[in-house]
């Protein structure tokens, strides 16, 4: 709040103190009700938009509804067979953790490194910032193509090497073991700015003083990071770590981009599956794959948000 | 600031240089592949070189993403879509978020939850397609962007209320002392109060919206493609391993838009996004 506001404020108060008693009591009643008003579009679009999908999807799980006939009949577990079976679950469940994790690791790091070494508000720093923030206003899809181009085998990545050592070759997406992890590296590079802003700002929270005192006492700069620095960032780390973790489970436009789920079935996450589902006109299959990832996200979001929390409170 | 006099005479250098490297090899080198290679021919491209081309064939690759992937078609459908459902979301979260901050009624306190798991749970869109099917808007543009404004809006109220709830009572109370109605209040106290949340939220959701290419997969025919679809249409097909110079030709285009804002609006962008960040 600026210094004006804070002076309208006041004033605003001082006056009102002079108005009479029966007038405020008649605006406390208006001011406490009534507010139904205010959120009838939001139950509406709340109800329709997002929980009634997500209840049918319930049903549509358990049901056989495709692009070959018309109607939609209740099949039991069925599908959860067929993933269980055909699709090997268990597996495409490991990788979309695989690369949620990954993601959000690399993440994490890159961006309190690049925020504490930006956390001064300087004019060069400003600029970097601008710079790292350029790969967030990019389309996923977009920055898939893009390092599928720098990880080709005849693209940047490679031909640097080659100048260290003649005639680097190597398919890096092509690699069964490695596609997951530079496909989620990708995505940790994507939001990498982004991230780096949310830091920073957790940074200025820390007051100037107790980095002073801390030096002044002889920390170093690990020491300052660690006792002065983190605690503050706590906020931060929360709101970073649950968004990377929970956004890459749901990730899809970059792998569409880079390895379409190959080599094999080494990048095949759970939403690209949905789709491979969905493409093929198997609907209800690809409901019961969306179950799933909902399901995951949950289990994986409740716990992880409360221990985040728990862990901000001790500071 | 006695801390900084303290470093070393080779710390600051040091810092410089690792951040130039790191900002020429994550940001410069990506973005300037993707630049001269959009102007090289098919099979300079096919090189993936940095260096200049040598034949510049670039009114052809830009020319091929115009016709070929009807470029301004796909634009128009990603502006409808993102003006639309920004509009909507807007209209429909900053009063509710106004009322999540300030009402003590048991159904706001309840329904407040509710309206923000989205933030961590995004909406199912393969039951989203059966219900648009079942309503035929299934493959058009107000599907998407119903799906949009079911998606985003636990985001937008929940950056809003968050600010909302810091605000001071003091200037509402005394316009309702003055006899104006709440919207009335809404509109002419809490709104202006709210204008820079209100602009890291417009950022954040149209950098989402406009990038969104899962929500318009499955719910958009590809008559209704928006740039992210003509992008992947263009670049998924055969010609993708060969053909560096109009898929990249096509990034730059898809890109442009965005990138043009930002360098408009840059500082005010990167702040927004700043403080809403802290908000969230």
């Amino acid at each position: 709040m600026t210094h004006m506001q804070t002076a309208a404020v006041t004033d605003i108060g001082s006056r009102r103190s002079t108005s009479s008693v029966a007038v405020r009591s008649v605006t406390a009643g208006s001011i406490a009700t009534g507010w139904w008003k205010f959120v009838v579009p939001i139950t509406l679009a709340v109800s329709l938009l997002y929980f009634l999908p997500l209840l049918i999807n319930v049903y549509l799980a358990f049901s056989n509804w495709s692009g070959f006939h018309n109607r939609v009949e209740f099949i039991g577990l069925d599908n959860f067979r067929t993933l269980f079976t055909q699709y090997n679950l268990l597996a495409q469940v490991r990788l979309t953790f695989t690369y949620a994790i990954t993601a959000s690791l690399v993440g994490n790091l890159l961006a309190l490194a690049l925020a504490l070494a930006l956390e001064e508000n300087s004019v060069t720093n400003q600029i970097f910032r601008a710079v790292f923030f350029i790969p967030v206003l990019l389309s996923p899809l977009a920055s898939g193509y893009v390092w599928a181009g720098i990880l080709d085998p005849a693209g940047p990545l490679n031909q640097g090497i080659s100048v260290f050592s003649g005639g680097f070759d190597f398919a890096w997406l092509g690699s069964r073991s490695l596609a997951i992890y530079l496909v989620a590296a990708v995505d940790a590079w994507k939001w990498l700015g982004f991230f780096t802003l949310v830091y920073i700002a957790g940074l200025s929270t820390v007051p100037l003083e107790l980095k002073e005192t801390a030096t002044s006492m002889g920390a170093n700069a690990w020491q300052v990071f660690r006792h002065a620095k983190l605690p503050f960032l706590a906020p931060a780390m929360t709101y970073n770590i649950t968004v990377t973790l929970i956004g890459a489970m749901s990730t899809f436009d970059i792998i569409l981009a880079t390895t379409r789920g190959g080599p094999g079935n080494a990048t095949r996450v759970l939403n690209v599956l949905t789709l491979d589902q969905f493409g093929i006109g198997y609907f209800g299959l690809a409901s019961t794959t969306q179950l799933v990832v909902t399901i995951l996200i949950t289990i994986t979001a409740i716990p992880l948000v409360r221990f985040l929390r728990s862990r901000e409170l001790e500071g | 600031m006695t801390h900084v006099t303290r470093k070393a005479w080779w710390h600051e250098p040091l810092r410089l240089s690792i951040l130039g490297i790191a900002a020429l090899l994550l940001v410069g080198v990506p973005l300037w592949l993707v630049l001269v290679n959009s102007f090289k021919t098919q099979g300079e491209a096919a090189r993936l070189g940095l260096d200049l081309p040598v034949i510049w064939n670039a009114a052809s690759n830009y020319r091929e993403v115009f016709v070929n992937s009807r470029y301004l078609l796909s634009l128009r459908n990603s502006v409808i879509v993102t003006v639309c459902s920004e509009a909507l979301l807007f209209i429909i979260c900053v009063p509710a978020a106004w009322a999540f901050a300030r009402s003590r009624s048991r159904f706001t306190k309840l329904l407040y939850p509710l309206v923000i798991i989205g933030v961590v749970l995004p909406p199912a869109v393969v039951p989203t397609a059966f219900l648009m099917r079942l309503i035929s808007l299934q493959g058009t543009l107000p599907a998407l962007i119903l799906y949009t404004v079911g998606m985003r809006m636990s985001l937008v109220v929940f950056l809003l209320t968050g600010f909302a709830r810091g605000l001071p009572r003091e200037l509402e109370e005394a316009a309702f002392v003055e006899g104006a109605s709440k919207l009335r209040t809404l509109w002419s106290v809490v709104i202006p109060m709210m204008r820079s949340v209100l602009w890291a939220a417009f950022v954040i959701v149209t950098v989402l919206i406009w990038n969104d290419f899962y929500g318009p997969l499955f719910l958009l025919s590809s008559r209704s493609a928006t740039l992210t679809m003509g992008l992947y249409s263009l670049s998924s097909g055969v010609a993708k391993a060969t053909a560096w110079n109009t898929v990249f030709a096509h990034v730059v285009l898809v890109s442009l838009p965005l990138i043009v804002v930002y360098i408009l609006a840059q500082r005010q962008i990167v702040e927004g996004v700043s403080q809403g960040a802290v908000k969230g």
